[in-house]
């Protein structure tokens, strides 16, 4: 499937974009958050098999031939992922707040160590 | 306005190059042998659950778990720490 | 005045439909999010997905009663102990492993019960059980201070 592939890579340049030009702090913090979604869409479609299903068996004596799994390495891998992103993006905007606290505003020009 | 034109570029020749190695991926499947296929066919002998996911989170890879809810603890800490004006002002409110 | 024009308008904001909504919600999404918790080695979710629904139950009470239905119902101080008590069990899941003649996190205790029953897969039951609790309150201990942020600039 090289349509997820391509949108995977989009979200990601996106997110790069974001961070790289906007001057808001909270944009910033969004464009962190679409970088990590990007790259579980990633990890996710790295695992696509044709024709097969959730990694979930219906009861203890399904045969493994009859209908094949898709590989749930990388879902275990993105579930990891998501739990830190998460993580990062509540430190992110409780910094956030902190700043705006003491200089008064979220733009980076105004504040005084973050322009440039 | 010279270091936006910069970053576009940029960012152009890597989206170039993103499409390109998806267009390699995309052609070769997943192999599906080894870790994969062996955690798999292993899931109901090694642990009796049904979820091959949960296998793996809790138990095939059980150490990285626990690093993890490290990591959670971690982060609930410095959103305390960093927040603690908050923190008090709450507990001001409770004693009044 | 003017600040009992701002009552006014927090008071107008919190109408009855919010209010009926999110206790009409509240049950259904505690008892949604301990289902997914405990069946997490039969259907898809786990601890952190279900840890995550119920802590869903704090935003729930801020829209219906604002910070001051926060300040009632829950306890931070408590929620933070509580997380580091499912953090314990965690390790102490995985020494069992050790403490039964194995390696770190190795699964000793799985043959208790048939696949497919509730109660069966040994640990990984009690270490979904574990990290449940821990998302959950840390979750909603992290929401209840990003939360309390608003109340305490109007003062």
């Amino acid at each position: 499937m090289i349509v997820n592939y391509i949108g995977s890579f989009i979200v990601i340049i996106l997110g790069f974009y974001m961070v790289l030009v906007k001057k808001n702090l909270l944009k910033i913090v969004v464009g962190l958050s679409l970088i990590d979604s990007g790259t579980n869409l990633l990890l996710i479609s790295f695992g696509y098999r044709p024709a097969s299903t959730a990694p979930i068996f219906d009861n203890a004596a399904q045969e493994l031939s009859h209908q094949p799994f898709v590989d749930p390495v990388p879902q275990a891998l993105t579930l990891t992922s998501i739990v830190i992103g998460a993580c990062v993006t509540a430190l992110a905007l409780s910094l956030v707040i902190k700043v705006y606290e003491h200089y008064g505003s979220i733009n980076a020009d105004n504040v005084r160590r973050l322009n440039g | 306005m010279m270091k936006r034109f910069f970053t576009i570029f940029f960012l152009a020749i890597i989206t170039v190059i993103a499409f390109y190695v998806s267009g390699i991926i995309s052609v070769s499947p997943s192999p599906y042998n080894g870790v994969a296929k062996y955690m798999v066919d292993y899931t109901i002998q090694k642990t009796h659950a049904l979820n091959s996911v949960t296998a793996i989170v809790f138990d095939f890879r059980g150490y990285d778990t626990l690093g993890e809810s490290f990591v959670l603890c971690t982060a609930v800490t410095g959103v305390a720490v960093i927040l603690r004006k908050a923190v008090k002002g709450g507990r001001k409110d409770e004693t009044k | 005045m003017k600040q009992n024009k701002k009552e006014k308008k927090e008071k107008k904001a919190k109408n009855i439909i919010i209010k009926c909504g999110c206790d009409f919600l509240l049950p259904i999404t505690l008892v949604l999010g301990m289902y997914i918790i405990l069946h997490g080695h039969l259907s898809p979710g786990g601890g952190f997905q279900g840890g995550v629904v119920v802590s869903a139950a704090v935003v729930l009470v801020f829209l219906a009663y604002g910070n001051d239905g926060i300040r009632k119902t829950f306890a931070p101080d408590k929620m933070k102990v509580t997380e580091n008590i499912g953090s314990l069990m965690y390790t102490f899941f995985g020494l069992l492993g050790i403490l039964m003649g194995a390696n770190f996190c190795r699964n000793a205790i799985f043959n208790i019960g048939n696949p497919g029953d509730l109660y069966s897969s040994g640990t990984i039951f009690w270490m979904n059980f574990s990290v449940g609790l821990k998302v959950m309150m840390g979750i909603g201990f992290m929401l209840i201070v990003m939360l309390r942020v608003l109340d305490v600039k109007n003062e």
